[in-house]
């Protein structure tokens, strides 16, 4: 009996072994790259400090060491731009995963709390930026090694780009200044011009916006709607309401939302507004069907809204600045991993990516980037007047010319808390039923708001 | 009534396999031009879709997701099994202890544990590898708690007995006479293991930071995003990816069947 024992015991623990030996010897095919791990190389060199940023010397460049890790969602970006910061920075290996955008905290949040990877570079997208600022996990880009100072930025910057202690903790990775596009054919059409010029001129304010936009969908038999989505409504006139409204663990929300969402209800009401939930296949398909006048428009949107979604729509486009003033739309912010074994290495990938001159070479012609700096602007108005490939959807309109000119000079924009990223989930789950059920008022529709932020925030006082 | 049973079997099957043929059609389609009506025409994009998805290292993700998949079923299923076969055939001290503890860590949420499961790969040396979404399959509950149940209602007690007084060795009882007898359940086990394992999103979402050791459901969710949503190619992708699904599901469907009616009535 005790020999059977024994026996038994000897081919599970040989069976055991077995399955170890073919698992390891398995999971060895996929992993080759993920064992090579980073930081080696130590902790890079003085001297090149973040402001010399990547135009200065070679040398310094050169003896810049390391391995970086990004966690970016833009791979086309990546496979661009990190060979061109290779050039100037050979020793420098940046080693990128691209992580969906909507992962990204989930991702992070359990890396952290594991005490596992970590990227030394951050992105911090406009949905969840004040959620990441409050982690409390970036540093202060103002202090050293990087030493950089707001004041290099435009003006509208700062207050989106640093955390609850006024730190400096990210950088602007293309700016999102925005206005409005709208369809040339449409408004001809409807409106009678399709001159950006006039056109802005024709739409004043938001109430002269809400009696043409009757008339286009009188005209139009029911069939042409002024924006596709209530969120576009939305987004395009909270932002523009920009003030303070996150006071330590105070949101003021009906003094913040009260007047942008009114206005919304008020378009919703008067049937100026479609049917599409923003960001949903059928809200991409309606850039080329035509049933929509306008769509808020940053710089980006030029790439990723108008010519994805629209690619026969050479010429179709015209872009105005926002009856009202401009706002921001998205953007996203990069910033280092306080964790970080590379600071130097990490920020000089930043400022050479989002910032210098080479890398804004690559980063503005092809993939229509402006970087957050005055320096840039100043710069760089040859570029600015040369346009770029995505100005013939819109007739030959110079767009970042106007973005320039026309809408920067009026942008404001919000402090990011965690609590601006709950007010925002709590609104993104309600006006899906806002926009169908014509019942509710904005009275009500706030009271909910106010309920929902405060089941997602137990601790704050939401006014 | 026949016919009427032909037409309802017709129209279920017709239910049940029109997404599965909208997702093919979606994947010849340029993506904004998905939703400008229902897709039931092919399209002329699915080369294109195609070189979106190979331009990537599509094979390879394909391969660590088979490698995860066929790993986890060896893995689970045999801890499962030898955990079934010691729990429902043997006594032993704490042996009911044992089995509450099954029932009881199958009551929490994978996602309670996951830091800490984290934390633990980490320090065995398996971060950024693709062992942590294997290994979770070494201590499944759930597969536990199965396969006691299916061998205490298979495998009668008495046939070991009669093995045991011709002098069969214990190993030799479990591989000759009980495996053969639980094989719907071991059946049953690997298609599970396997469907769940290939779609796993969480799990390799946290765990792996490196685009070498994706796996499908991950590299899907990084098609064609940033703003833009390429449907048509993820569509082209998810169909190839469904179809081991698929083949594992045809070969196991007639014993998956049975293993989970097992039990069901009583003889």
């Amino acid at each position: 009996m005790k020999r059977k024992r024994i026996s038994w015991l000897t081919t599970l623990v040989s069976l055991g072994l077995v399955f170890a030996l073919v698992l390891t010897g398995c999971s060895g095919n996929g992993n080759n790259g993920g064992k090579k791990e980073g930081n080696s190389a130590g902790a890079g060199t003085e001297g090149n400090t973040a402001e010399e940023g990547a135009t200065d010397g070679a040398t310094s460049a050169a003896d810049l060491k390391g391995t970086i890790k990004v966690w970016d969602w833009d791979e086309a970006f990546l496979q661009r731009m990190v060979p061109e910061f290779n050039k100037l920075y050979p020793n420098v290996k940046v080693e990128y995963t691209v992580v969906n955008n909507n992962d990204y905290m989930q991702k992070l949040q359990s890396g952290i709390a594991s005490g596992s990877d970590v990227p030394d570079v951050l992105l911090g997208e406009m949905n969840y930026r004040g959620q990441l600022f409050d982690l409390d996990v970036l540093d202060n880009l103002e202090a050293a090694p990087y030493n950089f100072s707001k004041d290099q930025l435009l003006d509208y910057l700062p207050s989106i780009l640093s955390n609850s202690k006024g730190e400096l903790v990210g950088v602007d990775q293309s700016i999102t200044p925005a206005g409005l596009a709208f369809r040339r054919d449409l408004a001809k059409q409807y409106l009678g011009t399709e001159e950006p010029a006039e056109v802005a001129a024709m739409l004043t304010d938001w109430d002269t916006f809400i009696a043409k936009g009757k008339e286009v969908l009188a005209a139009s038999g029911g069939a042409v709607t002024m924006f596709a989505s209530f969120d576009d409504a939305y987004r395009v006139i909270r932002e523009q309401n920009s003030k303070p409204y996150v006071d330590g663990t105070t949101i003021n929300l009906t003094d913040r939302l009260q007047k942008p969402l009114e206005t919304v209800f008020k378009m919703r009401d008067a049937g100026v507004l479609g049917k599409y939930e923003a960001y949903t296949p059928g809200w991409n398909a309606s850039f080329a069907k035509g049933d929509n006048l306008f769509y808020p428009m940053a710089p980006w949107s030029a790439k990723w809204n108008i010519a994805a979604n629209d690619k026969d729509g050479i010429g179709r486009w015209g872009l105005i600045p926002a009856p009202e003033g401009s706002y921001t739309y998205g953007g996203t912010s990069v910033g280092v991993y306080k964790g970080s074994k590379n600071k130097e290495a990490a920020w000089a990938y930043i400022n050479f990516a989002y910032m210098s001159d080479e890398g804004m070479a690559v980063s503005y012609k092809e993939f229509g980037n402006m970087a957050g700096t005055k320096a840039f602007f100043e710069n760089h108005k040859d570029w600015i007047e040369a346009g770029t490939d995505y100005d013939k959807y819109f007739a030959g309109q110079n767009l970042n010319k106007t973005f320039l000119e026309e809408i920067i000079p009026t942008v404001k924009a919000d402090h990011q808390t965690k609590y601006n990223a709950m007010v925002q989930t709590a609104y993104s789950s309600l006006y899906p039923l806002w926009m169908k059920d014509t019942s509710i008022t904005a009275a009500a529709a706030i009271e909910k708001l106010k309920n929902d932020v405060k089941n997602l925030a137990p601790e704050a006082t939401v006014n | 009534m026949k016919i009427v049973k032909w037409i309802f079997i017709i129209a279920i099957t017709v239910i049940s396999l029109f997404p599965f043929y909208v997702m093919l059609m979606m994947s010849t389609y340029y993506s904004e031009n998905i939703f400008k009506g229902l897709p039931l025409i092919p399209s002329d994009y699915l080369i294109d879709n195609l070189r979106t998805v190979f331009k990537t290292d599509f094979l390879r993700v394909y391969a660590n997701s088979l490698t995860v998949s066929i790993a986890s079923v060896v893995l689970g299923v045999l801890t499962s099994t030898l955990i079934g076969y010691a729990v429902a055939k043997f006594h032993f001290k704490l042996k009911h202890a044992l089995n509450y503890f099954i029932i009881i860590t199958m009551m929490v949420p994978a996602q309670v544990g996951l830091i800490g499961y984290i934390i633990e790969m980490r320090h065995m040396g398996f971060g950024n590898t693709l062992m942590p979404v294997i290994l979770t399959w070494s201590a499944w509950s759930f597969g536990a708690f199965f396969m006691v149940q299916f061998i205490r209602d298979t495998v009668p007690g008495e046939i070991l007995e009669c093995a045991r007084i011709d002098g069969a060795s214990e190993p030799r009882i479990f591989l000759n006479i009980a495996l053969p007898l639980i094989k719907p359940g071991i059946a049953t086990l690997s298609t599970l293991v396997f469907l769940w394992s290939w779609n796993s999103y969480l799990l390799p979402l946290v765990t792996i930071n490196n685009a070498k050791s994706f796996t499908l459901p991950v590299f899907i969710s990084t098609l064609g995003i940033v703003h833009r949503t390429d449907y048509g190619a993820r569509m082209a992708a998810l169909a190839m990816a469904t179809l081991p699904v698929l083949i594992v599901f045809l070969i196991g469907s007639r014993t998956f069947i049975k293993g989970i009616t097992a039990g069901a009535v009583k003889g």
